[in-house]
């Protein structure tokens, strides 16, 4: 009688345990994993830390109020901001309050191939300068990567390669000179290439 | 009576105080919509600069803002810092749309002048149909 007890009760512990994991993947989209979504849901940032500069900024940029800091590496913070009707902005700049938001970037709703897809696996906040005469150089570069990129590479002209992780669906090379000429590539974590181009494209006339 | 009436006054005096702060802001969309090419738009549209490059007036401009319709291309999106100095900022992603804004006073900046003209740049690649703007809050 006893052994049928507990016969019955460790049947009852595993259903209640898969229904639960089922309630848990059905929670995150029925476990079929998008590996290009930004799966990173990053910490909340109330609007008690966002001072009158930071709502400006996302005043002027069109975005929303919740404020997710995804990561910070290397002294940068990664923002996802997401609106109330689903749309989603992402920004680069620092934990500190007054000063979270250096650049910010919303894309157009709906729009084909849009951050983050197959087609589009990293949003780059590269930094560049011109001169007067119409010169120009990339100065520094930082971005986001959709969860199927493990690392990222700048592939210079003369043949030599820097690369960083992605971590937290981010990445930073900082401050970092790159001629034209430089790819800028996506790699998964089997070290294959999922997307290559001019990091600084050619000039047409 | 007196008491409801002066909450009353004071309430409205600070909702006043909150929209005049609001409606404060400052919006120059100084070039745009157009195309920014190589050659567009002209040299010399901003002061002593090259085609395909265009500028607000100094200021002291908080954002830095273009707006990007149909992309191409890559275009600089920041600030002059000084007169004849390089145009610096970050750039757009080719093919993504959306609107890209760029603080004074971020870390690429050192030092980070506040007294700035706002710039947009074409940066490489084919054109983009495009806005760019200056906002002071």
């Amino acid at each position: 009688m006893k052994r049928r007890a507990a016969l019955v009760l460790a049947i009852a512990a595993a259903a209640a345990t898969a229904a639960v994991a089922a309630l848990v993947l059905a929670g995150q989209g029925g476990g079929a994993h998008d590996p290009f979504a930004v799966s990173a849901s990053g910490t909340a940032v109330p609007s008690s830390e966002l001072a009158a500069t930071d709502s400006h900024a996302l005043s002027a940029s069109g975005a929303g109020s919740d404020v997710r800091l995804l990561a910070t590496r290397d002294a940068t913070s990664f923002y996802k901001i997401l609106d109330s009707s689903g749309n989603t902005c992402y920004a680069v700049g620092s934990p500190t309050k007054g000063i979270r938001f250096h650049a910010v970037f919303c894309g157009s709703p709906g729009a084909a191939d849009a951050f983050p897809s197959a087609a589009t696996p990293l949003l780059m906040f590269p930094a560049g300068e011109v001169d007067s005469s119409g010169a120009r150089v990339v100065t520094g570069l930082w971005g986001l990567a959709a969860d199927k990129v493990a690392r990222v590479e700048i592939a210079l002209p003369d043949g030599s390669s820097r690369s960083t992780p992605v971590k937290g669906n981010v990445f930073a090379f900082g401050t970092t000179k790159a001629p034209a000429g430089s790819e800028i590539i996506a790699r998964d974590a089997s070290g294959t290439e999922i997307m290559r181009q001019p990091l600084l494209m050619t000039a047409q006339s | 009576l007196i008491r409801p009436t002066a909450t009353l006054i004071l309430c409205a005096a600070i909702a006043a105080l909150a929209l005049a702060t609001s409606a404060s802001a400052t919006q120059n969309n100084y070039w745009g919509f157009n195309y920014i090419t190589l050659n567009n738009p002209p040299a010399g549209t901003c002061p002593s600069r090259s085609s395909g490059e265009a500028c607000s007036g100094f200021n002291y401009w908080d954002y830095s803002q273009v707006q990007i319709n149909s992309s191409y291309g890559q275009v600089l999106y920041g600030f002059e810092k000084c007169t004849g100095c390089n145009w610096s900022g970050f750039f757009t992603n080719p093919g993504q749309t959306g609107t890209y804004t760029i603080i004074w006073n971020a870390s690429i900046y050192n030092p980070p002048f506040h007294y700035n003209k706002a710039a947009c740049s074409y940066f490489g690649g084919g054109e983009s149909y495009v806005q760019c703007r200056a906002y002071i809050f």
